[in-house]
């Protein structure tokens, strides 16, 4: 069994922006609230071969916006509370953690958890990247509900959800509660046993997100960054990753009647790149074609910082280089496109992969298999 | 008319204009029919770099002169499509009609559809009215048949719609004057699979051979570094393993990347005929010798990388001309008087365990130590059978691609058993059973059903057991082999294509395949 170390901070902070694919919030303070916490504890890792197959385990994450939440640091009490509600109503006893949306804040957050209960971290999530809501996971495309569910608010209310209900719903529902409660809550739920969840979570989250934080670390350049991070990302349950566009931002621009924000950049040929996003970032156009849809990840690096880059921080004039991952086949499928897919974010197109966009990339170089 | 004309092609292309004065000293307008320049008009241009035009048109209609021409900065919204191309040919057929100016001129035709392809991405076919094609823009082959064309056009109803070919399809426009057919345009988009998206970095980037298990990472550590060197390395390994992926791996990672990669599988081609195939020959060296000589191999690889595939099972008489080679970096063609130096990097591979050849008398030692600079030992999938769900996923995502398949999963129950099995025939096999399973099954997931018959259940899981059968031999496994190749062979039947079958189901290649039945004596 592996163990988080307070090594493992940096390299998963720079993976779960990575992942983010632009959204998933900041989580720089909870990291370095972490890598303190960790400088003489461990957190103990489960591959999910090593599940036990009887044992339950509990869904952990926050919902709402991480930058209050970034503001009003949680302690991970909030899940300990959620976990000692969730264990009374169910009757199980929990015996570790699982991640839900293995990116941003959601990578860290059970992170503070595991350390509050003590309980060990599962490697793996359900989203295998940022998403805003709660029915898009595994958990939804094997008909799981996502209840019975505990929410504890900014406040340390506890509001229950046990009933099973739509995850729409309860998507709505908890929202509702957070967005009246001080716009932050913690939750657990997703109560499984090890036996289900070795069939619904993406393995490996954890250990990608940190492998693909080394490549960070380790590139002096960006030609070895890319080198690095292509060696990763195709020994991965993803795949290579491919290079949309590299750029400056033109402009960032919000419509107004939609959720839809813009970003354009422009590369030092003239050509431009409209960038899409709502939180995380989901389409890009270039010359009026789609040149990346989710649910693959469009995550943006700095190319002369060499760091991964949130939306947040994006400004105009700032240099980037967009860089497409496919996304884990799970969510590739037809039956996950109708929840993680374009026209789920109000998009009227099918979703394209990026094999199939950067085709001579992908099939007509040496493709070593 | 001449408003007319103007307004009509206006409302097409969204924007013409009236041509500059500085440019008319550039162009001669048209003295009869029409002219289209794609700028630059001449060389001698002074705004050759700036020029703000496309493409400017001339005619010359009842001694009126047009000279129009389109801007580069047209609304954005809109676009040259294939509709604004045919009713741009129609404009110009009509007004000629209309003048009774029957100048079918080819030269308008040609240089403003093929200016206009490259705008909208549209590969087009135009013929005339005896069905020939006078004009096409095509990025692939492809060998329309006229008269099948007209043959499917005589189905289809109207003079605009959609006709199916072999090769996708095409929407088609017919013109018509008087009730005939004066010609015709087919078109389709060209597929935005390629070159849309124009990946700049491409060129500098290679793709990591799959595995993450620690040792066979370690291997792909070790490949890395004596890539860049100019030694000969030897690949041990089973059937399947994946030997000229990496021989190939190596080759791309070495400084020789850009020369030739030369594979020859020393099993696969008949005694008599590996010399030649390797060393070639001078004219008239042998019955049937080509004339003028035929280079070999070693020389085809010049500059590069030369595979030999199976060197174990290469004839005594020739591993002795082969050691030359790799001492002197000289070949000597059949018949021929004297050496050619060659350039080449030579990676050899094997199934078989040298060592025991040797001690037969089967290989020569010297070879062996000659080869074996580099020894690597390539792991069996059962060695690495961490690397079996990665594999799994990295061939499904792939085959889904190219068969252009939705993609799917497999479920846990698949997993289960693909995760369990044995795998004799290594990744070839588990790329095989892949590609079974992706062109059966048509739902999202994989389920048990679409495997192959003898890995359904876990039931022949045992019965296909030929885990040892290339390194550690023994007598039961052999004997286990012979009988499993003889009920295959009388199952299937013994030609070509059932033994192709059989190597499929077994995982192995069809050289493998014959090497067995050779070494079994089965008939």
């Amino acid at each position: 069994m592996q163990e988080i170390i307070s090594d493992w901070i940096e390299p998963l902070w720079y993976g779960s922006i990575f992942l983010g694919s632009g959204g998933g919030g900041k989580s720089e303070l909870l990291a370095s609230v972490l890598d303190k916490a960790l400088q003489n504890r461990a957190i103990p890792l489960l591959t999910l071969d090593e599940l036990s197959e009887s044992n339950f385990f509990c869904g952990i994450g926050l919902l709402g916006s991480p930058e209050l939440c970034e503001e009003n640091l949680p302690s991970g009490k909030e899940a300990s509370i959620a976990i000692e509600e969730l264990e009374k109503y169910t009757g199980f006893q929990f015996n570790g953690i699982s991640i839900v949306e293995g990116a941003g804040v959601n990578i860290f957050y059970p992170l503070l958890a595991a350390l509050q209960t003590g309980l060990p971290v599962i490697d793996g999530d359900a989203m295998g990247r940022a998403f805003p809501e709660l029915q898009m996971t595994t958990y939804h495309l094997e008909n799981l509900p996502v209840t019975p569910l505990v929410l504890v608010d900014g406040s340390y209310n506890v509001h229950l959800f046990l009933e099973k209900q739509d995850t729409f719903l309860l998507e709505l529902n908890t929202r509702q509660i957070v967005c009246q409660q001080g716009g932050v809550g913690y939750f657990a739920g997703f109560p499984y046993s090890g036996s289900v969840l070795k069939k619904v979570l993406l393995p490996s989250t954890l250990t990608f997100a940190r492998e693909i934080g080394e490549c960070f670390l380790h590139a002096d350049n960006y030609h070895e960054l890319f080198n690095l991070l292509l060696e990763v990302t195709s020994n991965s349950f993803y795949g290579p990753i491919v290079e949309i566009f590299q750029g400056t931002i033109k402009n960032i621009s919000a419509y107004e009647t939609a959720k839809w924000k813009a970003a354009t950049l422009i590369s030092p040929k003239g050509e431009e790149l409209q960038l899409l996003f709502q939180y995380e970032n989901l389409l890009a156009f270039k010359n009026g074609h789609i040149a990346a849809s989710v649910p693959d990840l469009i995550s943006a690096i700095d190319p002369n910082k060499l760091k991964p880059v949130n939306n947040n921080e994006i400004y105009e004039g700032q240099p980037l280089v967009l860089l497409g991952l496919p996304a884990p086949l799970r969510l590739r499928i037809n039956k996950a496109l109708d929840v993680v897919g374009p026209q789920c974010f109000g998009y009227r197109t099918i979703y394209v992969p990026l094999e199939k966009l950067y085709w001579d990339y992908y099939h007509e170089k040496e493709v070593f298999f | 008319m001449r408003n007319n004309l103007i307004d009509s092609l206006q409302e097409t292309f969204g924007f013409v204009t009236e041509l500059q004065k500085e440019c008319l000293s550039f162009i001669s307008p048209s003295k009869a029919g029409y002219h289209v320049w794609s700028p630059p008009c001449t060389p001698t241009c002074p705004n050759i770099n700036n020029c703000p035009y496309d493409l400017i048109l001339s005619f010359k209609i009842e001694k009126n002169n047009f000279l129009v021409a389109l801007p580069k900065k047209r609304s954005k919204n809109l676009k040259i499509t294939p509709a604004s191309i045919i009713k741009f040919l129609q404009i110009v057929l009509e007004t000629s009609f209309a003048s009774e100016q029957k100048t079918h001129n080819i030269l308008l035709l040609e240089q403003t559809l093929q200016f206009l392809a490259k705008q909208s991405n549209i590969e087009f076919y135009l013929f005339n009215n005896k069905g020939q094609i006078i004009l096409s823009q095509n990025s692939s082959f492809v060998q329309l048949s006229p008269s099948d064309i007209w043959e499917k056009l005589g189905d289809a109803n109207g003079s605009e719609g959609f006709i199916k070919t072999q090769w996708g399809n095409f929407y088609y426009h017919l013109f018509v004057k008087n009730d005939k057919p004066i010609g015709l345009i087919i078109w389709k988009i060209k597929s935005f699979q390629k070159n849309v998206n124009f990946c700049p970095s491409s060129k500098d980037y290679s793709f990591a051979i799959i595995g993450k298990n620690y040792h066979f990472t370690e291997i792909k550590k070790l490949i890395r570094q004596i890539a860049a060197t100019e030694h000969t390395i030897l690949l041990q390994g089973e059937s399947g393993t994946g030997k000229e992926l990496f021989a190939r791996y190596i080759h791309h990672l070495s400084p020789r990347k850009d020369g030739p990669f030369i594979a020859i599988n020393c099993a696969a081609i008949p005694e008599n005929l590996l010399e030649s195939e390797l060393f070639g020959y001078e004219d008239g060296s042998f019955t049937g010798a080509r004339r003028g000589g035929k280079p070999g191999k070693f020389e085809l690889a010049n500059g590069g990388t030369i595979f030999l595939d199976e060197i174990g099972d290469m004839p005594l008489p020739l591993q002795a001309k082969l050691l030359r080679v790799l001492e002197d970096r000289q070949v000597e063609r059949i018949g021929a008087t004297i050496s050619r130096p060659v350039d080449i990097r030579v990676i050899a591979a094997t199934n078989k365990n040298l060592k025991e050849l040797i001690d037969a008398k089967l290989f020569r030692e010297d070879l062996f130590f000659r080869l074996s600079v580099f020894p690597v030992y390539i792991p069996a999938l059962r060695e690495r059978r961490d690397d079996i769900l990665l594999l799994l996923d990295f061939y499904l995502k792939n085959i889904c691609l190219e068969q252009d398949k939705p993609f799917k999963i497999f479920s846990p129950e698949t997993i289960e058993i693909l995760q369990n099995y044995s795998w004799p025939g290594n990744i070839r096999e588990l790329k095989n059973v892949v590609t079974y399973a992706v062109s059966l099954c048509k739902d999202d997931i994989i389920t048990p059903q679409y495997l192959p018959k003898y890995l359904q259940n876990g039931v022949s899981f045992n019965k296909y057991q030929f885990t040892n059968v290339k390194s550690e031999h023994s007598f039961i496994e052999d004997e286990q082999l012979k009988n499993q190749l003889e009920i295959l062979l009388a199952k299937y039947g013994k030609s070509t294509q059932s033994k192709k079958l059989i190597a499929q189901e077994l995982g192995i290649s069809l050289a493998t395949l014959y090497r067995w039945l050779k070494k079994y004596r089965i008939r």
